[in-house]
């Protein structure tokens, strides 16, 4: 086992270069550096050419990639050409505050997906079965974005209106209410339950698929027969026998997703204004802001290929069936 | 042609009509294999048709795709029309779903902007298709070095959200339609390669193509004839999906402002000019996300019925 996880780690190092090299040539492709100083008249020639050459454009693709990737590594991840400051703090933020909204949307996610899932498993063609499979398939199917509007208007609109409030039953922007001072657990709390709701709609569809037709398959199996013969009550049969089973599937594609959380919560963060990655990166993408778009993906990849790394060792730990020599 | 794909996909059709003597006389029925004569296509008809709720949303993806097509019959104003003394009326009657905020007729702008989404999803899904099913099919067939690279890039691209690369390519190349269409196909064969490689990897092996081989059919031959025959489910039903995953994710570009750019509508576009109104103007909002909504859930829905018609494990009465 131990040297299967230090093979697999082995291999993610190639990958992840592999994968710097694409990211640096893609960003390169389309922001440069130099852009936003050459549009602007005042700016002579000359002052160009020196900024160009502080910035190392003027040496060879190869020798450029290897500069940025040494200093990628040391953590000195350049300033942004919009507001003058270093990456680093803005990445930092941004991170933190979409794994405020990605966590807290993924935790309630697993539980209402897994529970779902199990519920309509055991009563396969039941009434509430064919309520979460309809329900799942219109999750699915409902644009995240249009679904995030919806709420808005819901919420900042027709509630107000139909019961004459003074104020938005929830907040439908922001993570915390402007002037606030230091932190209102409640508050933040308020700023969460919309975004979170989007973002849950989906996972929760998707998780009680993959819950239910796992324990579809663990149901039937002889394992689960011999448990209740020995005289197990039916709750330790599930639990312990069957959820065991069904669920490890669930743990390595889990893993895969909080991976991904990094950078995609982009459209729910755009509409909810919730200053994270993806509002980052949206800005960065519109104003050519190299340094961030390059850091930004390259982060984003790394977490991608660090969580498909810890997905794959998971996999590997909870099920015994599977050997890898 | 149609001897050929029957040979390919029942190579014992002959064991199975005398077989069929001896079940009950309405297992085949019940199966929808009853046209043990009828071509491949045949038989996927006859059980799609048992899918209501496929045939319906095919129904009604074919009455979109008429008006979308005959916009400028169906449309009762122009798409940039604008009737500025008459901006932001709510659905009534002359405007029957409002106006926007430069006066321009709401339905209308639906229409023309279903006439884009649907081109983007049917053409997406289209070049994607043959793209996937080329690359894959080669990959699967010859395996060796086109069958690493093919693995390794799909790799790569899963390593980075596809809404990210998919803004970056679109900021390279540009806002048209035709920018999107071939931006969305870069990144949407790589899946169905995939798929497709792995059914031929599963083909290659099996005795009708080694039966071929035998008989000196060529490479091309039993690529085109023996074994794409038998993939083909997996392809369509993929394709199919292929079209509702593209609309969608168009209008997320289009939403974010990365995508098709105005004065062209699109569900997505026309979703984003509505964003900032959503409080005076909330019908703008609701409309063209509920024609996404439709056209995606019924996608979705052929896709599974297409699906199961595929399946000849499937017993579709018995459901």
């Amino acid at each position: 086992m131990g040297q299967y996880i230090a093979r697999r780690a082995l291999v993610s190092i190639p990958v992840l270069l592999i994968a710097s090299i694409s990211v640096f040539a893609i960003v390169k492709a389309t922001a440069s550096p130099v852009a936003a100083i050459r549009s602007n008249p005042r700016v002579s020639q000359a002052a160009i050419e020196k900024y160009t050459h502080d910035l190392g454009l003027d040496k060879p693709p190869p020798e450029q990639y290897l500069t940025w990737l040494g200093n990628f590594i040391r953590g000195k991840w350049g300033t942004s050409i919009v507001t003058g400051r270093p990456v680093g703090p803005d990445i930092r933020d941004g991170l933190f505050n979409t794994m405020i909204l990605g966590i807290t949307s993924f935790l309630v996610s697993i539980v209402l997906g897994v529970g779902v899932g199990i519920f309509s498993a055991v009563r396969q063609y039941s009434f509430f079965d064919y309520l979460s499979t309809g329900s799942a398939f219109l999750g699915l199917s409902i644009p995240v974005f249009w679904f995030a509007l919806i709420l808005q208007i819901v919420f900042g609109l027709y509630l107000t209106n139909w019961f004459h409030l003074a104020t938005p039953v929830l907040p439908t922007a922001g993570m915390f209410s402007p002037g606030a001072t230091g932190i209102d657990l409640i508050d933040r709390i308020r700023h969460l339950i919309l975004p979170v709701t989007v973002l849950s709609v989906q996972i929760v569809a998707l998780y009680s698929r993959y819950t239910r037709a796992g324990m579809l398959d663990v149901l039937h199996s002889d394992y689960l027969r011999t448990a209740r013969a020995k005289g197990l009550n039916e709750r330790t049969v599930m639990m312990r026998h069957a959820m065991r089973n069904a669920l490890t599937p669930l743990v390595s594609v889990a893993a895969i997703d909080v991976g991904a959380l990094a950078g995609g919560l982009i459209v729910t963060e755009t509409i909810f204004s919730w200053p994270g990655m993806g509002v980052l990166f949206i800005s960065a993408m519109e104003n050519g802001d190299y340094s961030v778009v390059l850091t930004w993906m390259m982060i984003v990849v790394a977490f991608v290929i660090v969580f498909n790394l810890i997905a794959d060792i998971l996999y590997a730990v909870l099920d015994p069936r599977i050997r890898y020599d | 042609m149609t001897d050929d794909i029957k040979s390919a996909h029942h190579p014992e059709i002959g064991e199975l009509e005398i077989a069929a003597a001896e079940l009950p006389d309405d297992t085949l029925a019940r199966m929808g294999l009853d046209a043990v004569g009828a071509s491949q296509w045949r038989i996927v008809w006859r059980r799609l048709l048992r899918h209501r709720l496929a045939i319906a949303s095919f129904g009604i993806l074919v009455l979109l795709g008429v008006i979308a097509v005959f916009a400028n019959v169906f449309a009762p104003h122009g798409y940039a029309t604008q009737y500025l003394s008459q901006q932001l009326r709510s659905p009534g009657a002359g405007h029957w779903l409002g106006t926007d905020t430069l006066g321009r007729d709401e339905l209308s702008r639906l229409i023309y902007g279903g006439r884009i989404s649907l081109a983007v999803g049917f053409g997406v899904a289209l070049s994607a298709g043959v793209i996937g099913t080329i690359v894959g099919s080669l990959a699967g067939f010859y395996g060796g070095r086109l069958d690493t690279l093919l693995m390794r890039v799909t790799d790569l691209f899963l390593s980075i959200p596809l809404l990210v690369i998919l803004i970056v390519a679109a900021t390279l190349l540009g806002g048209s339609v035709l920018d999107i269409v071939i931006v969305l196909s870069i990144f949407f064969w790589m899946p169905l390669a995939r798929i497709v490689r792995g059914s031929f990897l599963s083909l290659r092996e099996k005795e009708f193509v080694e039966a071929a081989r035998s008989v000196g059919a060529s490479n091309f031959r039993i690529i085109v004839r023996h074994m794409l025959p038998n993939a083909i489910g997996p392809i369509i039903v993929n394709v199919t999906l292929a079209v509702a995953e593209a609309i969608l994710i168009e209008s997320v570009l289009s939403f974010l402002g990365f995508g098709i750019q105005p004065p062209t509508p699109t569900w997505g576009n026309m979703l984003a000019e509505s964003r900032d109104l959503a409080t005076t103007a909330p019908w703008l909002v609701w409309f063209p996300g509920l024609c996404i909504l439709l056209t995606v859930l019924c996608v979705n829905f052929l896709g599974d019925g297409l699906r199961d018609a595929f399946d000849p494990t499937q017993d579709l009465i018995k459901r």
